[in-house]
């Protein structure tokens, strides 16, 4: 029995102590978390780009009809989530539209104007307030009737009607035509290239021409009426007289059109004992010149050559044109050259690579250069490479008759474009430019040489000799691309007495 | 009525265990063990204790004399509970070895609380009564004073204004002996209720002529009706009521089982090994519920289907339960070293522990509802004219979830009797309480209002408008009480026949305790206006969200002394007569005093 009452005084003891120790442990205050409330159930992108743009660009859209020319259909993902609140779409930053059915899926936003960039911003929310939010930039197509038409006839019967294409979404095009006489149009066809033959014309009629635009989900409305009358004539050109290419063995044709139907012209030549014509070439209808390179086998020194040149299109070839013959001769001597400038001025224009453009204008005196030249090819004295390859570095020369520029407004009219390629200069010394069109200088005038180059970035100055007139014979101007990009466009500019040390080849 | 809600709080307290010393349902406490700091006990203690009964001899009544509902009534002073109480225990005749012993409690009371009517609807109140008022008025006026009566008005009102108490307890205690062994059941039975029809709420808007109504008013009806008395037509009829009503209720039942068996032990023989198990079934509802309704109309004669009215409808509920069950164990061993002539003058030492665990379903639930419908329609064919414009407002708050009760403990208690005069005890005591709740919190706030141009084609007028908010959040309650006791009393039987006693009780109570508090926001939606206007269209505005979650802690300990005493008398072998506060508790009294022996709490037991 002791054990028994040895046992339950131990089990109280354990009691006692279970209950001193439960009661006297200290207790933490409850834990409490941050509470962040959920974020809908929604990707990071919802609304269906695929449908609207690809690769930045809107044709997806404009031929599925989600974008047309005054709304655009937006689609997106559901919300899956059981916390919707509701959809919220803003365009240009504001909102237009909130939707609360959660299975919607898709909002078409009208009365948009055509050619006009749409900022999208789409917002889900949900029951807690919080939002993802995609974005979209759209555009609608630009969308009017077609415009700047022209035609050709093909024969007397059949004129081709071509346009313009101002309807970015079109896929094809209703043409309408009326007699002049007539107050109603009828549909003559349905065309989805920008040109329509219309086959069903008389000559001497006139007509009217309209033209829509249209794809499965909307038109332009018809074009304003392009008169027309049918006045079809294939007649040979007239050819003028020919002329050696300067310093060069070939030979510029050029003549008049006298026809409305052509589809280009036919040039022919014979040597002046020869009795047949050759045809040498062919150029397309609009243009009227033509330059025989065929050096290799014709043109020799002192060879006479006769040239004719007829009209051509499907149907026909008119006879051909007045015959005309021009003698092949020799150039004057290279290397002859007048150097103006002998100052040691180490200046960096007209290679101004510091700046992306550069334009040098300089005026050099007749009592300088001394008489009337052909001027073919120039030198300047270089001292310091340019850090870079000129692009676009044109020369241009005109006549004047000022002695020093009273202003600094660059003179921008009337040249002669000498030379416009890249120009890369390897090494110092006297660099010679050949032009590829040779200046006629009159030897009384004074010679105005406008040197200009158009890059997209800079690296270092070029530097070449000059020489200080005293007087303003320089006007000069750089810039990183700015004031309109365009050298040759340059308005002012600032005065200089330096003049670049030039030699002038002839 | 304010002892009688006192009486149902201290009652939720004790079978809650929301109080330190677990003595869930209570059974009453001797006028001599209260003077003894609860040490040393009368028959009174034994009689509901389910193995102590088989040792109490004799028959034994208690009445209202008894003082035995809170022990705090005055029978000089005519201070009382207003309970009826009957209670007696005996050995059963028809079976000598069984004991029983029961204790009915009961109250039924209703209370007649003051009622004014204004009958005229002028301001001023023109009638006062108690309970319930019901006035007719009636009024022919002559407004344009040519003689003849224009206008007559009607206006009929009732006002209820009761308090309602009313319960009933009832104890049942059986003990019987097989052989050695001792075996007791007692089962505890209550079901208490308080009641009123009194408004706890301002209610109402106010709007026009309604008058709403505040807190305090009673439960009422109003109706008022305007006849133009020349055309005998109602133009005009007002109508507002309130049906408010309180009400808290208790329901327990209390069901505890015993066994004893004295074992044989070389340093205490007999030693008595006590087994406890007890059954708590409690359902505690403090509800409330105040409704009011308006009315408001305007008719037009000669166009029957005219209609201008105003109505709405407010309501206001709070509701706090707790409902559940408990289990409870407890071992002990008792010897009684000096035998008495009577068990409670027994010495003995005993010491015991236990555990009990309950588990609740806690709700406290606050709602406002509030409804209006505005209809205007002027019987014509004009355009843009008509329209229904309907407000609904909802407002919850809900606190629900499971509490769990778990108490732990263990007592030494030990009564000598050093000679026939003097008899003290000592008593100590440790336990330690948890109480925890995890609620689920939720609050809400969804208003609409719906406004619509009845007689117009276009919608564009037309909206309706929801606003509205909610959270959801974890809140957790722990509390953890530590408690330590240490009881002596001292009784000393005084004058040569000693049937003087003079009683004096000190309790020794240390407590310690934690409260965690934390509210962790788990859902919540702003405050939200979705706007779909007639068209079709729709806005949704949401403001700004402000989410805040806390976590408190209280930690206390107190130590606490208190004094005890009182007076006993036994007049004949069949009377005893206790007493206890008998040298007053106001500052000032003096023994001269009326009042001084006024206020004694007096106990009167009957032996046969």
């Amino acid at each position: 029995m002791k054990w028994r009452i040895s046992i339950f005084i131990a089990w109280l003891g354990v009691w006692v102590v279970v209950l001193f120790i439960s009661g006297c442990t200290e207790k933490a205050p409850l834990e409490i978390k941050n509470f962040s409330p959920p974020y809908p159930k929604q990707g990071e992108t919802f609304l269906m780009r695929d449908k609207l743009k690809s690769d930045g660009s809107f044709q997806t859209g404009y031929f599925n009809g989600t974008i047309r020319s005054d709304r655009i259909v937006l689609e997106w993902l559901p919300y899956q989530g059981d916390d919707f609140l509701s959809y919220k779409i803003f365009r240009n930053g504001a909102l237009i539209k909130t939707i609360v059915e959660a299975e919607a899926s898709s909002f078409i936003d009208s009365g948009l104007v055509q050619n006009t960039y749409y900022d999208y911003k789409m917002s889900v929310l949900n029951q807690s307030g919080m939002a993802r939010v995609d974005t979209i930039r759209l555009k609608t197509p630009r969308f009017l009737p077609p415009s700047q038409f022209d035609y050709k006839m093909v024969d007397s019967t059949t004129v081709l009607l071509f346009w313009e294409n101002s309807a970015e979404s079109a896929t094809k095009f209703r043409v309408y035509r009326r007699l002049f006489s007539d107050t109603t149009s009828r549909l003559v066809g349905t065309v989805s290239d920008t040109f329509f033959t219309d086959s069903d014309v008389i000559n001497g009629q006139s007509y009217y021409y309209q033209v829509e635009a249209f794809n499965d989900w909307e038109s332009t409305g018809r074009s304003s009426p392009y008169f027309l009358q049918v006045n079809y004539q294939m007649n040979a050109p007239f050819l003028f007289q020919p002329r050696q290419v300067a310093g060069t063995r070939s030979v510029r044709l050029s003549w008049s059109d006298n026809s409305n139907a052509e589809d280009g012209f036919n040039i022919y030549r014979r040597r002046l004992q020869e009795t047949d014509f050759r045809l040498i070439g062919s150029v397309p209808m609009g243009v009227t010149e033509y330059v025989d390179n065929d050096t290799l086998n014709a043109l020799e020194y002192d060879s006479t050559f006769v040239y004719a040149v007829t009209a051509y299109n499907a149907a026909e070839e008119t006879p051909f044109s007045n015959w005309r013959s021009i003698t092949i001769t020799r150039p004057l001597s290279p290397g002859r050259f007048v150097e103006i400038g002998t100052g040691t001025i180490s200046w960096n224009y007209p290679f101004r690579t510091f700046y992306h453009d550069a334009r040098t204008q300089v005026l050099y005196l007749a009592s300088e250069i001394g008489r009337s030249m052909t001027i073919r090819k120039v030198a300047l004295n270089v001292t310091t490479l340019p850090g870079q390859t000129m692009n676009n570095f044109v020369i241009r020369m005109k006549h004047t008759s000022i002695n020093s520029y009273p202003s600094n407004n660059f003179d921008n009219t009337d040249y002669t474009i000498c030379y416009n390629q890249a120009l890369t200069i390897d090494s110092t010394g006297w660099i010679e430019i050949p032009l590829t069109t040779p200046f006629n200088y009159n030897g009384m005038d004074n010679l105005i040489i406008d040197i200009s180059f158009n890059n997209d970035s800079y690296t270092s100055d070029g530097r070449c000799y000059a020489t200080d007139t005293g007087v303003y014979r320089s006007i000069t101007f750089r810039s990183d691309s700015g004031a309109g990009d365009d050298p040759l466009n340059y308005s002012q500019g600032t005065r200089s007495t330096y003049i670049p040390n030039i030699r002038l080849y002839y | 009525m304010k002892q009688t809600k006192v009486w149902i709080i201290n009652v939720v307290f004790l079978t809650a265990g929301l109080i330190a010393q677990i003595n869930f349902p209570a059974a009453p406490v001797s006028f001599r063990s209260q003077a003894l700091g609860g040490v040393i006990y009368d028959d009174l203690d034994l009689i509901y204790d389910p193995i102590e009964l088989r040792f109490v001899k004799g028959f034994r009544l208690y009445t209202n004399l008894s003082n035995l509902t809170s022990g705090q009534e005055q029978i000089l002073n005519g201070v009382s509970d207003n309970e009826f109480l009957v209670g007696m225990s005996a050995q059963l005749p028809m079976l000598l070895k069984g004991w029983t012993a029961f204790l009915i409690r009961y109250q039924n009371s209703r209370f007649s609380n003051p009622v004014q009517i204004d009958r005229d609807l002028d301001g001023t109140v023109d009638r006062t009564d108690e309970g319930y008022l019901k006035n007719i008025y009636n009024a022919f006026l002559d407004t344009d004073f040519d003689g003849f009566y224009d206008i007559r008005q009607t206006i009929v009102q009732e006002k209820t204004n009761l308090d309602f108490t009313k319960g009933y307890q009832i104890i049942w205690n059986n003990s019987f002996t097989m052989a050695e062994n001792t075996v007791g059941l007692r089962l505890h039975i209550g079901h208490l209720q308080t009641e009123d029809t009194r408004s706890s709420y301002n209610l109402g808007t106010l709007r026009g002529a309604l008058l709403g109504a505040v807190s305090g008013d009673p439960s009422f009806s109003k109706d008022y009706q305007r006849t133009l008395l020349q055309q005998e037509f109602v133009d005009y009829r007002l109508s507002e009521s309130g049906d408010f009503g309180g009400r808290e209720t208790l329901r327990y039942f209390y069901l505890n089982v015993a066994f004893m068996r004295p074992v044989r032990m070389q340093f205490a023989d007999p030693l008595e090994v006590r087994l406890d198990a007890g059954f708590l079934n409690e359902n505690y509802e403090d509800r409330l519920e105040d409704v009011y309704e308006g009315r408001e109309e305007n008719f037009r004669q000669g166009l029957a289907e005219y209609q201008d009215f105003y109505t709405e409808t407010e309501t206001m509920s709070r509701k706090m339960s707790r409902k559940g069950r408990g289990f409870e164990v407890d071992v002990s061993l008792k010897h009684v070293f000096d035998p008495a002539a009577e068990r409670k003058n027994d010495g003995f030492w005993k010491m015991n522990f236990g555990w009990r665990r309950f588990n609740y379903n806690y709700t406290y639930q606050w709602g406002n509802h509030f409804s209006s419908r505005e209809l205007y329609f002027d019987g014509m064919d004009t355009l843009a004219m008509d329209y229904v414009d309907a407000v609904s407002r909802k407002n919850v708050y809900n606190d629900e979830g499971p509490e769990r009760f778990g108490h732990l403990y263990t007592s030494v208690i030990v009564d000598i009797p050093f000679d026939e005069r003097v008899y003290a005890g000592l008593r100590v005591l440790l336990s330690h309480s948890t109480w925890s709740r995890d609620l689920d919190n939720t609050a809400s706030i969804l208003m609409t209002r719906s406004y619509q141009v009845t007689d117009d084609t276009s919608t564009y007028q037309d909206f309706t408008r929801e606003e509205s908010i909610s959270r959801k959040a974890d809140h957790t309650y722990e509390h953890s009480l530590f408690n330590f006791i240490f009881a002596a009393g001292i009784e000393y039987k005084f004058t040569r026949n000693l049937k003087w006693s003079l009683r004096f009780g000190s309790v020794f109570n240390y407590r310690r305790w934690y409260e965690n508090d934390a509210f962790q926001i788990t859902t919540s939606t702003p405050y939200k206006t979705v706007l779909t206007r007639g068209d079709g269209s729709v806005d949704v505005d949401l403001s700004n969200n402000i989410y805040n979650s806390a976590s408190s802690q209280q930690k206390e300990a107190r130590s606490i002394t208190q004094f005890y005493y009182g007076l006993g008398y036994q007049p004949t072998d069949n009377l005893q007569i206790d007493l206890i506060g008998f040298l007053g508790y106001l500052p000032g009294m003096q023994i001269l005093d009326a009042e001084f022996f006024r206020s004694w709490r007096l106990s009167f037991t009957l032996k046969l």
